[in-house]
């Protein structure tokens, strides 16, 4: 199966991941490949030139820098800071897998049967502090919601999704750069962008007639009962806040490496950043 | 010092309407001097101070502590009302009076403010021993509960129960039959209530169904959260391993096993801590789960976090929850690897797990999951064996 990963640096002065990120980038792409397949990194030139200089560029099958266009497309970047997943995304040829950075699979999974169906890692619960109700957004050139839209449906977590339709990437991703160029500018950005990702995947879904499934469910993932996940996801800020936790977390990832692909290990460990965590 | 500590036994004897006792005493200096201040407000309840003042002069001092005036004080009033008619010098007291007077100094607005928001034809409490004694008089028949569980006698016809600050009501019932408030006239107000073993359709409670009440549903009476699991099937359960499975087996079986109800918790807003965010609570737990809550929880306290705003809306609008446990196992035996509550609406809020930090709480809860995998190395191999 074809995953592609999205890293949208822009023109940011002093872009850095920490140490703790770059394992888990590479522990994604390369157990992808270990166990389902092509893996392609979609980002901009200054992403391009970033992972080169990390020397991780070769944990990808594919790298495609044409993310830069995104900063023609008119939408506030600072406020849908994950916009330009949804331009990566749109370059797609289904069936593939979107997969964030932070996020791994560790297991073989068999899509044979995913058809077109839209298939999401877990749903999540309609939050209003999170996914508040159509009222709340505020927009700019006479732009507004549609009427049919279902606000009753779950939105879809989007840190790892399976898209099988064509026709739903389009719908998707058209839908939503113009929900992005339109917005006016709001206070609190975090409703408009998972609005855009993820509430807005569940809906076009069932506004297309087409099934979501999902992989797991947050029940499962967060009461540790299956073998198939990780995701750091708000754990990143417990390891930016505690040097000893990411430190920790280094050192089990390049153990990890190095058990399982133990020539990348090697490699790696001779740049700077990443030597220090091999034993 | 000496004096004082060996005054409380004469003072004792001078209950008995013996008010001789105070017969060494000619001034108020005197009697501030050997007195605690327990040892007023006995006198005074007596009235053997009284008594001694009007002996000594003192007629605007016993006039000030006539039972006109405080038989409706509590201990906390009366004591600062002595203090300031005797003109205590407060920084010549010993400290456990000191302690004694700061205590009821404090508590004099929250009671002064209670009195406020209360119309005067009921009775204000702030504690189950309270309403029991409250009870008791059957002139009382409305009563406000300030923040903190109550437990009320069904039995109890034409009572009205208000509540404030997040005062919950507890009510325990097995039978099938119908609870019917309404016709008992036993009604509530602003409170909520907690049905712990009862659906709606056995409660008849119209009556005060439109009084800014919260009525809660536990349905304690379900054995797992899918209600997928029978009484004998958790009996079973929890008396371990059977001869016929392997440690590996048994342990995939508890792990698999639907989370179970161990108990039951309610929020409260004297138990929240801010500056840990989080909710320090106790829990009513099931008999059949005690060992493994010990040995789960040792002495740690239970706490559920959650973030100011995050904790007040739900102490407002749904304080009580079930608790679930999730199992694993330690040889033969099934233990406890995890306790969690759920919202009506499905979110999941693990007991003593870390508070949420990351602003992108949608879901995450500010954790990640599958973070144990990495050091999971046998995976590969093991699901590929299945």
């Amino acid at each position: 199966m074809k995953a592609f990963h999205t890293l949208r640096v822009r023109n940011k002065k002093n872009f850095t991941l920490a140490d703790f990120e770059l394992f888990t980038i590479i522990l994604s792409a390369l157990e992808w490949r270990k166990h389902n397949g092509e893996i392609k990194l979609m980002t901009d030139a200054a992403g391009l030139n970033f992972v080169k200089r990390r020397g991780i560029s070769d944990i990808w099958t594919e790298i495609d820098s044409s993310l830069d266009e995104f900063a023609n497309f008119g939408i506030d970047e600072d406020v849908f800071w994950a916009g330009a997943k949804l331009l990566a995304l749109s370059k797609q040829e289904p069936p593939c897998v979107m997969i964030d950075l932070d996020f791994i699979v560790w297991l073989p999974i068999n899509f044979d049967t995913f058809g077109e169906n839209l298939t999401v890692i877990h749903r999540e619960g309609i939050s209003p502090d999170i996914y508040p109700y159509k009222d709340y957004f505020k927009f700019k050139n006479g732009w507004r919601f549609p009427e049919w839209l279902n606000w009753s449906v779950e939105p879809c977590n989007g840190a790892f999704v399976y898209f099988g339709s064509k026709n739903f990437i389009k719908h998707y991703c058209d839908f939503a750069f113009g929900f992005m160029k339109n917005v006016a500018p709001p206070s609190n950005e975090l409703p408009y962008m998972v609005f855009a990702e993820q509430r807005w995947m569940a809906m076009c879904a069932d506004y297309l007639g087409i099934t979501i499934k999902n992989f797991s469910t947050l029940d499962e993932l967060f009461g540790g009962r299956q073998k198939y996940f990780t995701h750091v996801w708000g754990h990143k800020q417990k390891l930016r806040d505690d040097g000893f936790a990411a430190e920790k977390f280094c050192r089990d990832c390049a153990r990890r490496l190095a058990h399982d692909f133990p020539d990348f290990a090697e490699k790696i460990s001779a740049n700077d950043w990443a030597g220090r965590y091999f034993d | 010092m000496n004096d004082k500590k060996n005054k409380p036994e004469m003072l004792m004897m001078s209950k008995s309407q013996d008010t001789s006792e105070l017969d060494e005493f000619y001034s108020v200096e005197e009697l501030r001097d050997k007195l605690s201040l327990d040892d007023f407000i006995s006198l005074t309840k007596s009235g053997d101070l009284q008594n001694w003042l009007c002996e000594n002069f003192f007629d605007t001092e016993a006039e000030e502590l006539s039972e006109g005036k405080i038989s409706k004080l509590d201990d906390n009033a009366l004591l600062i009302l002595i203090c300031k008619v005797l003109e205590m010098d407060v920084t010549h007291l010993n400290a456990e009076d000191a302690q004694r007077l700061e205590s009821a100094v404090n508590n004099r607005p929250l009671i002064d403010k209670r009195r406020l928001e209360c119309d005067d034809d009921g009775v204000i409490v702030s504690n189950q021993r309270e309403l029991t004694t409250a009870l008791k008089d059957t002139n009382n028949n409305k009563f406000y509960l300030y923040s903190n569980r109550y437990n009320i006698p069904l039995r109890r016809e034409s009572t009205t129960y208000i509540g404030r600050e997040n005062a919950v009501i507890d009510i325990r019932q097995k039978s099938n039959d119908i609870m019917d408030f309404d016709s008992h006239e036993i009604y509530f107000q602003d409170i909520t209530v907690v049905f712990h073993y009862l659906q709606p359709e056995q409660v008849k409670i119209e009556s005060s169904a439109n009084n800014g009440n919260n009525f809660i549903y536990l349905n304690r009476n379900k054995i797992s959260l899918n209600d997928t699991v029978t009484l004998k099937e958790m009996a079973d359960f929890l008396s371990g391993r059977t001869p016929f499975e392997t440690p590996e087996e048994f342990k995939t079986r508890s792990e698999n096993f639907d989370p179970a109800v161990v108990g039951t918790v309610v929020l409260n807003a004297n138990n929240y801590d801010i500056t840990k965010k989080a909710f320090f609570v106790d829990a009513n737990w099931e008999v059949e789960f005690s060992s493994l809550i010990r040995d789960y929880l040792g002495d740690n306290p239970l706490c559920i976090y959650a973030e100011g705003a995050e904790a007040k809306a739900l102490l407002d609008n749904e304080p009580a929850f079930l608790v679930y446990a999730e199992f694993s196992a330690v040889g033969d035996k099934p233990c406890i690897c995890k306790l969690f509550v759920r919202t009506s609406s499905g979110k999941r809020y693990n007991i003593n797990e870390d508070l949420p930090k990351t602003s992108f709480s949608s879901g995450s809860n500010g954790a990640g999951y599958g973070l144990e995998l990495i050091n999971d190395y046998e995976i590969y191999t093991r699901e590929l064996m299945r």
